[in-house]
């Protein structure tokens, strides 16, 4: 699973590339979990550069989210298409995380002000 | 003399002109046997058969996931006592897609010959295949009844088979 990680103004920005699906998923939520334990507590997940992610792509959603919760941390979403918006709806997901249309608004709830 | 008819387009051909389109390659099919890491070659095959058929990006997405969906079901729960890497008692162990594509309609058809299976039956909810996964049963068919247009399940001579149909309505080819 390609992904960029970047730092800005205290955040950490993930952004994966691909497909988060069955393949993808465990390295996707690997190396998230590497940057919280590495001390990223202000996270963005900038999904834009994702095809699609399926219901093991969701499940890691949800892993990394408990992980930096364990952490007293934060997650954002953000650059989610329309498509896998669609999808998340019919998971129920859409209330479960904090999601941002764009990542400048991404990075501002992220950081926490 | 006027040229009435020939040279008329086809309405339901794509909108766009594309070198790519191979109209005698409308159908395609794999094997792959009941492990996880084989998921990659549906993908690839999807991808092949996409773009040779001009299929739009949107809709290979959403059969790219809702083959992921039901291939990671049939080998995560259709062979009780293997673990995911697929140690399986028959060496004839395997799963088919094919894949058909008629103008306007793309099918896949999933056969295996796990144990009677109908992905289509919920869920337990307390059904968890790892330790490290969440307890959320059923999600993933919720995906592919919401992306496909239709999803049909029978069983005939202990084989499994799934068909999933996806219209392709003309909108979704962009024009260029």
């Amino acid at each position: 699973m390609e992904m960029t990680v970047d730092l800005y103004d205290g955040v950490t920005i993930a952004g994966p590339k691909g497909r988060i699906d069955t393949a993808g998923a465990g390295p996707f939520a690997d190396q998230l979990a590497d940057q919280i334990r590495a001390g990223a507590r202000n996270l963005l997940i900038d999904l834009q550069q994702v095809l699609y992610i399926s219901s093991a792509g969701i499940r890691a959603l949800l892993i990394t989210a408990r992980l930096i919760d364990q952490h007293q941390g934060k997650l954002v979403l953000s650059g989610i298409s329309p498509e896998i918006m669609r999808v998340f709806a019919m998971g129920g997901m859409t209330s479960v995380f904090t999601i941002c249309p764009t990542r400048e608004d991404g990075v501002r709830i992220a950081r926490g002000n | 003399m006027t040229n009435k008819t020939a040279g008329k387009p086809d309405p339901r051909a794509p909108a766009r002109a594309s070198g790519g389109f191979r109209p005698e390659m409308w159908e395609t099919a794999a094997r792959i046997s009941n492990r996880l890491d084989e998921l990659t070659k549906i993908v690839c095959m999807v991808e092949r058969f996409g773009a040779a058929r001009d299929i739009p990006r949107a809709i290979l997405n959403d059969l790219n996931l809702a083959l992921d969906e039901v291939l990671n079901n049939i080998v995560s729960h259709g062979y009780p006592g293997d673990d995911l890497s697929g140690h399986h008692g028959s060496s004839n162990a395997g799963i088919t897609v094919r894949l058909r594509h008629d103008p306007g309609l793309l099918r896949a058809e999933i056969e295996d010959d796990s144990i009677a299976f109908n992905p289509l039956t919920p869920r337990p909810l307390n059904e968890a295949v790892s330790p490290r996964q969440p307890k959320i049963g059923g999600l993933g068919i919720r995906f592919v009844l919401g992306l496909m247009d239709e999803v049909a399940y029978d069983r005939t001579d202990g084989r499994n088979r799934l068909r999933l149909t996806k219209r392709i309505p003309l909108s979704s080819y962009h024009a260029e």
